[in-house]
This record gives structure tokens, sequence and C-alpha cells, in this order.
């Protein structure tokens, strides 16, 4: 949402990547030696209590086999995408604290499949579809599973969260029958009748032909949030102490819908994720390869050399994050990989703001981010969400985009936010005691 | 232990739209050329040397203070740079060096750098030093004065000190079109009004400058001007002639959208714009000043952050 000033014609919005250009075949990743799965579900568990733990080394693991890491009777589990044996379970941190348990399986030479699926579930019902599929490429989020009947809408996403990305809407361009079949199966299973493709214009006539109930948000960034596509087809500004589940909305991405068709289809639990994949050349790919591939035989499949200094992103060029290992896995919403050359990358710079007002133009919360960013940069986090709604936020990294200061001010909101959290927690512990 | 390839970790995005404040501040310059190479035209080699000696002398300035303070040195920004010439815009063609070397230092010392330095300025740093040296040595910025050797073939009377002093029937004798092909007295780079819309528009059409500050400027201008005109004819001149007199194209397109001094939000610019507008032909028509412009920015450039704080609602707060 990069709003000109008046007639200025020297600068391009913003646009999502269109599938159209996209004319080269899928790459195949081979097997891997190993898989990294990652358990997010760590709160402030330690991995040295190993009776929390449920699996232990040298467990053997079938392909589509689900485990649950913890003996906890938590709904959370994970799926191996290969037949293997546990080598190592280690915790690892992520950004903003996020804690979680990585698995790695080593493959055995010979593939078993897990049967436990297709025997339990000859009709699709939420009941196995929640017991099995929660780790298919594309997430389906808990609200769906556990439908208790405040969902009343599913959005699902046809198209990408970022720049760059094309997985969602190459299904919707070349796997339409088996979303229209994912569809359907959502319907009966949640008992949802409400559920509707979003999709860029370009894709509108391919998904009304499958007559499948659509819906056409412009492929201008960042339209497809999901933030800013609640405000595009219903009409509400969702206020930031609020969630989706409250106004009775959640979002699927199409390539989850598919993989539902495909998992009772086959019997099996689809493991393979489709993602975007960007060259250091910028040249952009489709890659296909089981959860939890490390990324180091993704980039050797697609014939990318890793050096020192390049920078390594999982998600988009906006909202991503850069990682510092190239053993870090892909995970099951990982659905753009890009790797920047090392003389490519953009630093930030120590300047001051100089309040221009591009970032507060461009941002589609209409945020004064010049003077939130001079708040946050004093560390004035409650002052910020006061006075400034740091809270009301989308996160899609315009301001960062467009400051002419090359100040990282997208940085200081995540930032802001996760110590405003911390604040918020503390008060609220204080309270209870 | 495997040999850990060294990544370059950040904080997303991880792209941007190439802006850059050096390119910005060329930008500037480049659009202020058409005004600046009429004053050269009309005032010759001393308009030259002023310029000159300003652009190097606030450079000079921000380089000693960043010795002095062993601060980074951002000279190349071109920020000070931008200074120095709109600075030498408003002053005469006849401004002796120490007078520009004093007001250089008003500007990036004392306007800009004791703040903070770029960015941190509350008012725009060439108004600031124009309007020290204005107040201290104003005999040098009597045009009708400063200007008396210079023999042109058009009328050589300060057309806004003519109103001042003998009202709306003394300026019958300047034509509009004259005054925007700049055959009039004044500062080396407020004369020729033709080019600096030309460069205004540029900096409009590049996103440098916002036109809803220039617009809502000229608005007020226009229609307080007209306003006056209309009550009393004899005494007010209409609103055209005051918007190609003094440093009125000056004020909208270059010192007033300054960005540290000018608000970010639509409605604060709207209000910022019409706000020196307004207050440009008061001081013009009741004050004692010729030229309001200069007041009328500094004091809007004040109630700035005030302003702005008048911000639209954030996404979902009601």
């Amino acid at each position: 949402m990069l709003k000109k000033p008046c007639f200025n014609l020297t600068k391009h919005r913003l646009e999502y990547e269109s599938v159209k250009e996209f004319s080269s075949s899928i790459v195949e990743v081979p097997l891997s030696e190993k898989l990294i799965l990652f358990f997010d579900g760590l709160q402030d568990l330690e991995i040295k209590q190993e009776d929390l733990l449920s699996v232990k080394q040298d467990d053997l693991l079938k392909t589509g086999e689900k485990f649950l890491p913890f003996k906890d009777k938590s709904s959370k589990y994970l799926t191996s995408g290969i037949t293997g044996k546990i080598s190592s379970i280690n915790t690892f941190q992520s950004d903003y604290g996020k804690k979680y348990i990585s698995i790695i399986v080593n493959r055995e030479k010979e593939e078993v499949f897990c049967e436990e699926f297709s025997e339990k579930s000859k009709e699709p019902t939420l009941a196995n579809a929640s017991e099995f599929l929660s780790c298919i490429p594309g997430g389906i989020s808990e609200n769906i599973l556990s439908n208790t009947g405040e969902i009343k809408t599913i959005f699902v996403c046809g198209t990408d969260n970022d720049l760059f990305s094309v997985t969602n809407q190459y299904i919707v361009s070349s796997e339409i029958e088996s979303l229209k079949k994912g569809i359907e199966i959502l319907k009966n299973i949640t008992g949802i009748d409400n559920v509707i493709l979003v999709v860029n214009k370009y894709l509108e006539q391919t998904a009304l032909n499958a007559e499948i109930k659509t819906e056409v948000i412009s492929s201008e960034y960042p339209k497809s949030l999901p933030k800013l596509i609640v405000k595009e087809l219903l009409n509400i500004e969702l206020p930031p102490d609020k969630s989706f589940k409250d106004i009775g909305v959640d979002f699927i991405s199409a390539e989850a819908v598919a993989s539902i068709a495909q998992a009772y289809k086959t019997g099996k639990v689809p493991v393979q994720k489709l993602l975007t994949f960007v060259k250091k050349d910028g040249s952009k790919i489709l890659a296909k390869a089981k959860i939890g591939t490390p990324l180091k035989d993704l980039c050797a499949a697609c014939d990318t050399a890793i050096d020192n200094s390049d920078r390594l992103i999982i998600g988009g060029p906006m909202t991503g994050s850069a990682i510092y290992t190239d053993n870090y896995p892909i995970l099951n919403n990982t659905d753009t990989v890009i790797v920047q050359a090392a003389n490519k990358i953009s630093r930030i710079s120590d300047y001051p703001c100089i309040n221009c007002g591009t970032c507060v133009m461009a941002c589609p919360a209409r945020l004064s981010v010049n003077m939130l960013v001079r708040y946050l940069e004093a560390g004035l986090y409650e002052t910020a969400d006061d006075e400034y709604d740091l809270s009301a936020c989308i996160e899609c990294g315009l301001c960062s985009y467009v400051c002419i200061s090359k100040i990282p001010v997208f940085q200081y909101i995540k930032l802001g936010k996760y110590e405003l959290a911390k604040i918020k927690a503390k008060a609220a512990e204080e309270i209870d005691d | 232990m495997i040999k850990q390839k060294k990544l370059i970790v950040s904080h997303a995005p991880f792209i941007h739209n190439g802006s850059k404040i050096s390119i910005k501040n060329y930008n500037i310059m480049l659009a202020a050329l058409p005004a600046l190479l009429a004053g050269f035209y009309y005032y010759g080699i001393r308009a030259v040397g002023v310029v000159g000696l300003s652009i190097s002398f606030s450079i000079f300035w921000e380089l000693a203070f960043s010795v002095i303070t062993k601060s980074e040195k951002r000279i190349g920004d071109g920020s000070s740079a931008v200074i120095g010439i709109i600075f030498a815009m408003m002053l005469p063609a006849t401004a002796p060096w120490w007078l520009i070397l004093v007001g250089t230092f008003v500007a990036v010392i004392i306007g800009r750098e004791i703040f903070g330095g770029i960015g941190g300025n509350p008012f725009n740093p060439s108004i600031l030093g124009i309007a020290i040296i204005m107040l201290s040595w104003k005999e040098y910025f009597d045009f009708n004065q400063a200007l008396i050797n210079f023999d042109m073939d058009f009328n050589m009377f300060y057309p806004l000190a003519a109103l001042k002093s003998f009202g709306a029937s003394s300026i019958s004798s300047f034509s509009i079109f004259d005054l925007m092909l700049g055959k009039q007295a004044g500062a080396i780079g407020a004369v020729f009004g033709i080019g600096i819309i030309i460069g205004g528009l540029y900096l409009i059409a590049k996103g440098i400058i916002r036109w809803e500050i220039c617009f809502s400027f000229i608005a007020g201008i226009l229609l307080t001007a007209m306003t006056f005109a209309m009550f009393a004819p004899a005494s007010y001149t209409g609103p055209f002639f005051h918007l190609f007199t003094g440093y009125t194209l000056l004020g909208v397109f270059f010192l007033a959208p300054e960005d540290s001094s000018s608000p970010v939000n639509r409605m604060p610019m709207i209000i910022y714009g019409l706000g020196c507008g307004i207050l440009t032909i008061l001081i013009r028509n009741i004050g004692v000043y010729a030229d309001g412009i200069i007041y009328a920015i500094l004091i809007m450039n004040l109630i700035n952050p005030l302003i702005d704080k008048i911000k639209p609602k954030a996404f979902g707060k009601v």
C-alpha cells in the first residue's frame, strides 16, 4: 500500500509475485540423510527434564508417523517425513526468545509407511483430521480443528502473504481440483459452510470455473495480510486486543486445503512442502521438499552455493527472518526461502529520522511511525503504545522498506511489541499476587 | 566441529526501495538551479560569489562541528550544501562575505547541529540564519539600498517595500508577468518565479516535498490577500502580486516543506500550509515588515509539533 505522493511518477508500488511468469518446472529436492523437526509447543520447559519427553534417541519412526514429543496430554504432535531413527534432541532458540525442540531423524535405508492414518480414516472427520493432519504443509490452525462453533467463516488463502512467493497461487492455478475437493472436505468435517477462496484478480476465472466460492483482493502488497483481507472483504478492522476467533474468522492456506484432499485420497499424511526458492541472482523457482529438510540440501538441489556473509532468509523479504545456519529445516509454513548474495544486502544506517513522513504515507495501519520510532528508540514502549498505537501495527514492514534514513523501524516495532508483552505479563502477574 | 558458515543475520525487511538522503538533497539542489541561474543572469558574478561562499561556509561549519564534537562526518549527504544554497537564495547579490559567514553559522550550528544534527532541527535552518542576520544587519536586506549599483532595464524598486511605503496604488508599474520573469529587485534566488515553480513542481513530482503543504500555502496566501483586497482595495493589493514578490514562492516550495520542521500527517500539513499563507499576508498587510514569509514560517515551525498531533485513528482503534 505504497500511496504515491501527488503526481509521483517515479516510485512504483509493490506488487505480489504472479505465478503467470513461472514457467520452469518444480525442482524435486532429493531425500535428505536427515530431517530436522521443530516442535514449538515449548514454553518454559527445559529439555533436560527427560521424563517430559516421550521420545528418546534411537527411537524408530516410520514415514508419516505422528509422535508426541511430550508425555503430557498436549494435542500437539509432529509427523516424520522419512523412516529413520532419532539421533538427537536439542533445544533451539529463535527470534524474540521463541524456543523449539529440534529432533533430528537419521534416514534408514528402507522406507516404511505408517498405516495408522489410512486405517483410522476411511471417512474424513474432524476427529481424525485433528489427530493426524495438524502438521500438513501449510498447517491447519487449532481453531479450525477444535471447532466449537465460534468460527463462521474460513478464508482459504490462494494468495501469498509476502512478496516473491507464489506457493499458494501455484496451488490455485495447477491443483484447483484437489483444492475444490479439499474445500468440500473442510466444509463437511467442520460444518462451516462459509469457506471462501481468496485469490488475486488473474486467478479469479480459474477458481470460478471450478465453481468455488471466491473473493478477489488486490495484488498490491500488503493487501493479502490476514488483517487486511478481513478489512477488505468483511469491512472489519480488527482491533489489536481481539483475535480472529473473536470475530468468527479463520485462515487456512490453499496448500493446506489441497493437502487435506490429498491425505484422504491417498491415505497418507502429506509431508511434501511446496515452496518458492529465490536464488542469489533474484530468479525464482518452485521446489518441493519434505518438511524438515535442512536448507543446505534445498540450496544444493537448487544449484545455489551459500558463502560466508550471504543472507539466508525463510519467509518473504518483508516479514521473514534471516537465520544464522543452513542447518535450519523447512517448516510446514515455510513458503519462501531466499538466498541473498553478500554484495546485494542493503545495510541499515545510524542516521536519525529526518521526519520526511514517507513511512507515515506508506503505513496501512495509519500509524504515526515517525513519532513511534522516536519513543521506541528511547525504550518508552508503554508511551509508544498509549499515544502512538504501537499494538495496532499489522507488521507489513513497509516502514523500513521506504525509510530514507534506513532506520530498522520494523525491528524497533517488533522489539517494542515483544517488550510490551513482557511488561503486560509482569503487570498481570503482580495483580495476581 | 563442522566449520560453520558465517551468514549475515538482520531483521526484516530484507529489501529497500533504494532511497537515499544524498539523492534527495542533490534533487533539491537541482530544483534550485533554474531560479539560481536566473539570479546569476540578472546579478552576475557577485551572485555566483555569494552562492558559492554560502555553500562552502555551510559545509565548513558542519565539518568543523563534527571535528570538534568527534562525531561522524556526514557532509557528503549534501544537507549542509542545501542549507547553504537556500540561504544564499534569500540574500541580495551584494551581501558581504562576513554576513554569509555569520548567517551560515547561525543556520548550520545554531539552527541544526546543536539540536542534534540532521532531522533534529525545530526550525528550517536557512530561515533561522536569515532571520537572525536580518534582525542584526537589516540595512543589507533593504533591497533598494543593497542593489543600488545595479542598473537594469526594469523597475529596480523593491516591490514589497513600495507596497509597504506607498500603498497599493504605487505598484501599478509592476506587471505580474515581469515579476514572474524575475524582472524585479530582490534576493538572488527569489526573483525568478517561473524557475522556482518549475523546481517546486519537480520536487513534488519526485515526492521529495509534499503537495499538501505547497498548495495549502498558496491557497492561504490567495485567500487572505483576496479578502484584504475585497474589503479595502485602495490600501491592499491583489493576491497575485503577493505570490510573485519577495520570498513567497521560495517559501512555498523550498522553505516551508523542509522535512524536519514540517508536519507529516495530511490534515496538519494543510493547516501548516494555510497558517504560513495567512500569517504571511497578515504580516505584509498589517505588520511592520515588508516581507512576512520568514516570520510566518518560523511561527508555523514552532507550532508544528503541536498540530502534527492531529492524526488519523490507527487500524482497529475506535
